[in-house]
């Protein structure tokens, strides 16, 4: 039952075949387009920009993580753990669910702030002081999700 | 011209044309079924559709069993070479280079070939095989 040429169902065969073509493009375009971001998602970064000693006597330290995502798809950030380091030593670690989930625009950039915690309950004099003098050094990794693909963003200071 | 070669060319045309078109349509579908978590749409099905139904255009469109048989196979390497580049072009497109080039674009065609044999192959074939048969039952 192939289609002769210049028959009415030789048409409708034709026509429906231009229908589904065009949706598969637009289908093929949008996954095209999220394969074309996925790929770059190595060039998703994460910064400890700033961080702060907000209480000694709850043992509390708020890091400001930025996030650049130059892709053409936004990320979301899903969670995360973050260690602020003195001398390669933890000192500093997140709360439990202290990352907050927040959209990263295709092109764009957010700030979000995480509240940590000393690993120590009573730290020290020095080690407070040490912080406050800018010698923490915060790592970790973000959680994020590109459409519905996971992966890890690392955190540099 | 005569109107034999006039004829045979025509032949030839439709072939190819149909041929190029059912095949780009199963290779984006089979890219677009293989990658569907990188797009918005949940329906995970519907490019498969399109996988199939591509093999079964390529039986619809085609003027005879003889013409469409050789355009399946042109169809089938259209689209494979279709699924390949839509895995494998972003690293050209994008600045990569040297060695990171060479993995990211071994690691996207290992994917585009997994994809070729376990969607593009079954899908594809199975949708032409099904419109032969149902029309040979039927005419």
């Amino acid at each position: 039952m192939n289609v002769s040429t210049g028959s009415g169902s030789n048409r409708l065969v034709i026509a429906s075949f231009v229908l589904v073509f065009a949706v598969a493009a637009v289908t093929f375009g949008y996954t095209w387009q999220g394969q074309m971001a996925f790929i770059q998602r190595d060039d998703v970064t994460a910064t400890a920009t700033a961080y702060e000693v907000t209480s000694v006597e709850n043992g509390t330290v708020t890091v400001r993580v930025r996030v650049d995502n130059p892709t053409s798809k936004p990320v979301t950030i899903l969670g995360g753990s973050l260690f602020g380091k003195l001398d390669g030593e933890d000192v500093v670690r997140e709360g439990t669910g202290a990352v907050p989930s927040e959209r990263v625009p295709a092109g764009g950039s957010r700030t979000v702030t995480v509240e940590c915690h000393f690993v120590d309950r009573d730290p020290s004099g020095a080690t407070v002081e040490r912080i406050r003098d800018g010698e923490l050094r915060v790592v970790g990794l973000l959680s994020v999700r590109m459409v519905d693909q996971r992966f890890d963003v690392e955190v540099s200071p | 011209m005569t109107t034999f070669k006039r004829s045979l060319v025509e032949g030839w045309l439709r072939i190819l044309l149909v041929g190029a078109a059912t095949g780009i349509l199963g290779g984006m579908g089979t890219f677009s079924y293989t990658r569907i978590d990188l797009s918005p749409f949940d329906a995970a099905w519907l490019p498969l559709v399109f996988v199939g139904l591509a093999g079964a255009y390529t039986h619809l469109l085609a003027a005879d069993m003889r013409s469409g048989t050789i355009a399946m196979i042109v169809a089938f390497v259209v689209g494979a070479f279709t699924n390949i580049a839509a895995w494998t072009s972003p690293i050209f497109l994008l600045s990569y280079r040297g060695v990171a080039r060479d993995l990211a674009l071994m690691a996207q065609l290992q994917q585009s070939l997994i994809s070729l044999l376990m969607v593009y192959l079954l899908i594809y074939l199975g949708g032409y095989f099904a419109a032969v048969t149902i029309s040979g039952a039927f005419s």
